[in-house]
């Protein structure tokens, strides 16, 4: 029996000046079922779900909510019609409790006095039942009164999904809910969400991994260009197929990661101990090599990496450049020495998005480009900006294109190519493809193979298992700030990595 | 490619509509007062601005990493006050110039670490500064006057080259001139307004953020000392009086000139024009004999206006907002 969509969306089309960004694309969610939605970075996902949360309004087209045509002024309303939306940011407020979060703006009250029942406050005991009620079925134990900023990332997300239910939604949408959680915290995700399901709740599920695709949902739509392509059951689908679709062609290799002769050690990191974060870790890397970083999420990556390149500063270690003693004080130190860093989250630290890609391409290397009056020399600007667009092959019009307007992936690469401009001899990149398409990652893979061949040094943090089996020679696992082990390439498998890591 | 071409038409029409203003303005005050077209009143409008200039010119670096410094006024006064008291004990003018210069830089560089090493807001830093500064100056002066300095120093700063340009407006004109280059093609400019977006990001491409805080809140203080000599030439009367109203006219001059009080937009030449508009204002005003007050209230006037201008055009510009981004507020775009 055909079943009647809860979530009904037709033709719809969104023109933004300049590029049409969705195109007759036309969606069914059924009740009760995980609805997987995917497709490369501006494929055209986000305006979608966007649309459907009221922030956008389309030009054409119309969407269904259990059969009513749905008309949302903006995302407040979207929750009162019973569809709720967990964005990729947290929209709870930090300095509020979970509860307080919980019932933000729709709160339980009850009247003062029954003589003037225009006068009401909050019925917290009540607040407090309905809130123990849905954690009970989210089969959580949250402390209703802990502040939001002392919660996890994953400890969020389900007070973001407790905030959904206590609101009776029978539309879930969930965007990228998995990119900041660790491993554990995905498994636990994926059980609150097959309970929902049981008890009805429709999801729409955007994500990029597709192996949490096959794992969760029970249909698929693939966007391309901001047009539908296809929809399939998971279990009718296999993923080179689902590549396909999103891309429009079989990736034969995504990680044409090549061999290359490993030369002498050129960088030594011998016991560097922060405080509370980082414990005697010592590590070397030779000319040419790929080192993999893996761990969990707060196994002391990222800090280490900072604490390497003067962005933090270490409580006792000692770096080694070339067999000779370096001391770095501050960031500018290590890159002028040869070693820098691209941060992981390309937003906050990696760019500054308002400005040109000129402007953030240079910023690293300033110094190099200015005369003696600190007056930038715009022909040295303009070539060096030309050549990491040509090189890391950055889609743009030109260098002065506001780097906001990119896509996910032409910013990490504007990112990397940030870092590049500083000719460093040790790279440290972080997390480089996350949140970039398929299609990205393939060729910033290329372009970390082809740096490698180039005689430089490179260090890859990354929680993507097959991106660091593909892509290192060899990896170091990190634990709880303490270095767990290391594995040689040939002598790597995930189930090797995870064992040391957890 | 569009939208670098926007940008590009808004900044040019913003420093238009300037143009056009300070025209429009001197018209107007010319059909009323027709002694305002008289050259020697336009000059007069050149000389008269020249301190307050100076400070907005530094101002303009400090509003667009998102800053602010309140305490230019009183940075101004002290300073003045101290020349006064150095000269008059001890009759040596170098020394009383140098005394000054070297009092605003002194707390140009107090409110520069304070900014820089704590994470106390610029607002509230510079507010405390300010009534600080004041203090000091009224507890060394009170309502004493210091006047009677010698007729050389006085021409350092009445001059008129070649009998008709205000030497006052030649130091404006050469302190926009290196600022502006600095600015507009230096490393300097591109840090600024990378700092006013997005300061952490700066920091992580190996700049060192907070010694360029300091650098312009100590540039700021030594304008202001200079500013002191400057209004101590023209009126060669020092006392504690002189200091009040000048920070707002400064960060109305600023933001008037199309700097964004949220950071990482600006403009020196806007600026620029904007210290001309409001000479032509207060000179306007003093020919028709209108009173401080209309004159505050016609600056607060453009002040809230050129403010909401700017929140429009920025919204339309979708310029992402430094702010928003920190605080996680998923963003209507």
């Amino acid at each position: 029996m055909e079943k009647q969509p809860i979530l009904d969306i037709c033709g719809i089309d969104k023109r933004f000046p300049g590029v049409l960004a969705l195109k007759d694309v036309s969606l069914q969610l059924l009740p009760g079922e995980v609805h997987a939605i995917c497709g490369e970075n501006g494929a055209g996902k986000s305006t979608l779900m966007k649309i459907i949360a009221g922030v956008y309004v389309a030009d054409t087209g119309s969407i269904l909510l259990d059969g009513q045509e749905l008309h949302l002024e903006n995302p407040n309303d979207a929750y009162k019609q019973g569809l709720s939306i967990i964005f990729q940011e947290s929209s709870l407020f930090p300095d509020l409790t979970v509860l307080e979060n919980l019932f933000m703006g729709h709160e339980e009250q009850k009247s003062l006095f029954p003589v003037l029942p225009f006068i009401r406050m909050n019925d917290i005991p009540k607040m407090r039942k309905r809130a123990k009620e849905i954690f009970i079925r989210l089969e959580m134990n949250v402390d209703l009164d802990e502040k939001i900023s002392a919660l996890g990332v994953a400890t969020k997300q389900m007070v973001e999904i407790a905030k959904a239910l206590t609101f009776d939604s029978k539309v879930l949408i969930l965007d990228e809910p998995t990119a900041a959680l660790t491993n554990k915290e995905v498994h636990t995700l994926f059980e609150t969400i097959r309970r929902l399901k049981q008890e009805g709740v429709s999801i729409l599920y955007i994500s990029h991994r597709l192996e949490e695709i096959f794992q969760i949902a029970d249909r698929v739509s693939v966007l391309r260009d901001g047009a539908y392509v296809a929809t399939a059951d998971v279990s009718d689908v296999s993923k080179p197929k689902l590549i396909s679709w999103m891309v429009g062609r079989f990736l034969e290799n995504l990680y044409p990661k090549e061999d290359v002769e490993i030369g002498e050690t050129v960088f030594e990191v011998k016991e560097l101990w922060q405080r509370g974060l980082l414990h005697g870790i010592s590590f070397s890397l030779g000319k040419g090599e790929i080192l993999g970083i893996a761990g969990l999420a707060g196994a002391g990556r990222t800090e280490l990496a900072l604490a390497v390149c003067g962005l933090s500063k270490a409580d006792k270690g000692e770096l080694l450049l070339n067999g000779k003693k370096l001391v770095i004080h501050q960031y500018r130190d290590a890159l002028d020495k040869g070693i820098a860093y691209i941060s992981e989250d390309r937003q906050r630290y990696g760019l500054v998005l308002p400005m040109t890609l000129k402007e953030n391409i240079t910023h690293k290397v300033l110094n190099r480009i200015c005369n003696v009056f600190g007056i930038i020399d715009r022909r040295k600007e303009n070539s060096i900006t030309d050549s990491y667009m040509s090189q890391l092959s950055i889609k743009a019009p030109d260098g002065s294109f506001v780097v906001s307007k990119l896509s996910g992936g032409n910013q990490q690469k504007v990112s990397v190519a940030k870092s590049l401009a500083a000719e460093p001899q040790i790279l440290i990149l972080d997390e480089p493809t996350r949140g970039v398409d398929v299609g990205a990652k393939s060729e910033l893979h290329r372009i970390i193979s082809n740096l490698a061949k180039a005689g430089k040094s490179i260090i890859i943090i990354s929680s993507d298992l097959p991106e660091i089996l593909g892509m290192s020679d060899r990896v170091m696992v990190m634990k709880n700030g303490c270095k767990a082990g290391e594995l040689l390439r040939a002598e790597l498998t995930q189930e090797r990595i995870l064992e040391m890591a957890l | 490619m569009s939208m670098t071409g926007n940008k590009i038409s808004i900044k040019l029409t913003h420093q238009g509509v300037l143009v056009t203003l300070l025209f429009g303005l001197i018209i107007t005050f010319g059909l009323i007062e027709p002694v305002f077209f008289r050259p020697s009143v336009l000059l007069d409008v050149m000389a008269i601005m020249g301190d307050v200039g100076v400070m907005a010119l530094g101002m303009t670096y400090i509003i667009t990493t998102s800053g602010v410094d309140l305490s230019v006024g009183y940075n101004q006064q002290l300073s003045a006050v101290v020349f006064g008291m150095v000269y008059l004990s001890t009759r040596n003018l170098a020394l009383a110039i140098a005394a000054a210069l070297l009092c605003g830089t002194v707390l140009g560089f107090f409110n520069g670490l304070i900014v820089a090493k704590t994470k106390i807001p610029p607002l509230v830093t510079t507010l405390a500064t300010m009534y600080l500064f004041r203090g000091i100056s009224m507890i060394l002066a009170g309502s004493m006057t210091y006047s009677g300095f010698p007729q050389g120093f006085r021409l350092f700063f009445t001059y008129r080259l070649f009998g008709v340009l205000p030497i006052q407006f030649i130091y404006f004109t050469a302190v926009f001139l290196i600022l502006d280059s600095l600015y507009s093609y230096g490393a300097l400019g591109r840090n600024l307004k990378g700092m006013g977006f997005n300061e952490e990001s700066v920091h992580f491409s190996g700049v060192k953020i907070q010694k360029i805080k300091i650098g312009i809140y100590t540039l700021l203080g030594l304008l202001c000392g200079f500013a002191a000599l400057m209004y101590l030439g023209r009126l060669s009367v020092a006392k504690t009086s002189i200091g009040d109203w000048i920070n707002f006219q400064v960060i109305t001059a600023v933001l008037l000139g199309g700097t964004s009080i949220n950071g990482g937009v600006g403009s020196i030449r806007g600026t620029f024009i904007a210290i001309l508009i409001i000479g032509v204002l207060k000179k306007g005003y003093t020919l028709m004999s209108l009173s401080g007050n209309i004159f505050n209230f016609t600056l607060g006037t453009i002040l809230i206006l050129s403010l909401i201008v700017f929140a429009v055009t920025e919204e339309r510009k979708n310029v992402v907002s430094s702010k928003i981004r920190k605080t996680n507020i998923p963003t209507r775009v």
